[in-house]
């Protein structure tokens, strides 16, 4: 299933973060450099999984580091 | 008896040995020992000028700085007690704690919301290296000897129903961490310690106070709330051997890491404030090839009681009982359960706190007429190696901080959309989350645009860390025959 950082970006809203954090994501640059916090981080995860119906594994996400990542994860597990 | 004043003892042996060592290292400026000495004394002066005597509490809200040092040995130095609280409160947060503890003092900088909280007789404005007045007579004073149980310190931790609880310690306490978790960790006077952990928790008091001064160690301060790359530039640029963290924290670091990162100055890597899932354990000794040494301990002991040694670590456990220490796992009638069965953990000895600030009910409850104290926290032992396996009750250990549920539900119950509220923990990358459960109002839609809705909602009311990761909205929440919500039914971890 292919995912577009603009969908990753309103799932991220959508999570409750800032829309201005959001939008101004650059897809291949750390999250963790954008803005992103300890807080945010695993909502995000967590509203990942429930749209896509996908699992991420704990060692799994300690790679899962810009907007891209998350998309190429959903993109070979999502159905 | 022999009177003592456990702020000078610290200092002692380091102003015999080494007065010019560095003890701190903060933006650009070395406090040696001596500096030390002299900047508590000062304090000290200062306080006397306000009217703190004995006994007094002493409202330290400061960042990571030589002020917070100061202020905190200060206190201890004059015979006050010093009481260092977080600088991420709310106002109503400050407002309570500067009540219950009755502190005559407070010290803040001028920007902060403590320093707007009225009631106090005094309030001292401090900058980084401390107040910006001066005390009147100038004289430095001697430390005020005294009883070693008298108290010298309180600690703050969040109570169930949202209302922090003052844990006071003794003078003595403040000398019992470094020839028990400290002999295990093995610091020593060539240390350069950095702590992520803030003075103000009891694990950043530990790291980056108690047992670096005990050591005659150096300890880097860093004042900000630091992001995972700023840490790994802290490292680079202070070269600590030995930082504290929690397990949030090296998370965020792995995330973060690469090859350019250069750690090459650690040779220990501590962890506490949460349990460690071994995930992150592997995935830190892969990458940098240290070792994480994960343990337990609680603002109760103001020390850390199990812990894991270096070359002896279980990943996933919280070690073995420090020297010093007595443990016990229990069942709910209190009977003592075989290895590798669930139980309650008791904990005795080392430095533990022997009442709550004006709390006698909760101190009955928790603090036992044999010594043990309930930790509230569920453990397995295997082979000596004790594993966390959850909460006897509904707290929630978020990012190293404790969460209450019903705080966080007050706060969801005033969004228009909600009629009732639960908030449990669930599991996240192997770490604990608040998680909300709301029923909504008739004729409101779930939805994540709602979910949203309701987390940007927590985020303006209440500190990050107890901002629910994820909304869940089901038709009814469990509740026993009296009403009561049954949050353990809604854990997820």
């Amino acid at each position: 299933m292919d995912v577009s950082s603009e969908q990753l970006r309103q799932v991220m809203i959508e999570a409750g973060v800032e829309s201005r954090v959001a939008l101004g994501l650059r897809p291949d640059e750390p999250l963790l450099k954008q803005g992103m916090d300890s807080i945010d981080f695993p909502a995000f995860a967590l509203a990942i999984e429930e749209r896509y119906g996908v699992k991420i594994e704990e060692r799994d996400s300690l790679s899962l580091r810009t907007l891209n990542d998350f998309a190429a994860y959903v993109a070979a597990r999502a159905a | 008896m022999t009177e003592m004043n456990a702020a000078w003892e610290l200092l002692r042996a380091n102003l015999e040995r080494h007065p010019d060592k560095d003890a701190y290292v903060f933006a650009g400026e070395r406090i040696d020992y001596r500096g030390l000495e002299r900047g508590a004394a000062r304090l000290a002066a200062l306080l006397r000028d306000k009217g703190v005597g004995q006994g007094d509490r002493v409202l330290i809200v400061l960042p990571d700085t030589p002020a917070f040092v100061f202020a905190f040995l200060g206190a201890m130095w004059l015979g006050a007690v010093a009481v260092p609280v977080s600088t991420a409160l709310l106002a109503e947060d400050y407002a309570f704690i500067l009540a219950d503890s009755g502190a005559k003092v407070l010290l803040a900088r001028p920007e902060h919301e403590a320093a707007k909280v009225g009631g106090l007789p005094a309030t001292l404005l401090c900058g980084d290296d401390g107040p910006t007045e001066t005390a009147r007579s100038g004289v430095e004073l001697s430390p005020s000897l005294g009883d070693p149980d008298r108290a010298g310190f309180m600690l703050y931790t969040s109570g169930t129903t949202g209302k922090p609880k003052g844990v006071p310690h003794r003078h003595a306490d403040l000398l019992v961490p470094a020839r028990t978790w400290g002999e295990v960790l093995g610091i020593v006077g060539q240390d350069v310690i950095f702590s992520a952990s803030k003075l103000y928790f009891a694990y950043g008091l530990l790291a980056g106070l108690i047992l670096p001064l005990s050591a005659g160690a150096t300890v880097a301060l860093y004042p900000d709330k630091p992001g995972a790359y700023e840490l790994f530039a802290v490292i680079a640029e202070r070269r600590p051997s030995v930082f504290f963290g929690v397990p949030t924290l090296y998370g965020l670091m792995i995330r973060a890491f690469d090859a350019t990162a250069r750690l090459e100055s650690l040779r220990l890597c501590v962890s506490a404030g949460e349990a460690l899932p071994p995930v992150l354990f592997e995935e830190w000794k892969r990458l940098t090839g240290l070792e994480l040494l994960d343990g337990i301990g609680s603002t109760e002991a103001c020390n850390v009681f199990i812990s894991n040694r270096p070359g002896r670590v279980k990943a996933g456990t919280s070690g073995q009982v420090v020297p010093g220490y007595e443990v016990k796992l229990v069942d709910d009638a209190g009977r003592p359960v075989a290895s590798g069965e669930r139980g309650h953990l008791l904990v005795r000895g080392g430095a533990f706190a022997r009442s709550y600030w004006n709390r006698p009910e909760k101190t009955r409850e928790t603090m036992l007429a044999d010594g043990f104290v309930r930790t509230g926290d569920v453990y397995v032992e295997q082979d000596g190696y004790y594993a966390h396996q959850g909460r006897s009750d509904d707290m929630i250990k978020a990012g190293a901080h404790w969460v209450s549920p019903v705080r966080i539900e007050d706060v969801l119950l005033t969004h228009p959309a909600v009629a009732e509220a639960a908030v449990a923990g669930c599991r996240v990358d192997g770490l604990e989350r608040p998680c909300a459960f709301v029923i909504l109002r008739a004729g409101i839609a779930p939805g994540p645009a709602l979910s949203g809705e309701l987390r940007r909602f927590a985020k303006e009311k209440l500190p990050p860390y107890m901002c629910p990761v994820r909304f869940e909205f089901p038709l009814e929440l469990p509740k026993t025959p009296t009403g009561k919500i049954q949050r353990f039914k809604l854990r997820q971890i």
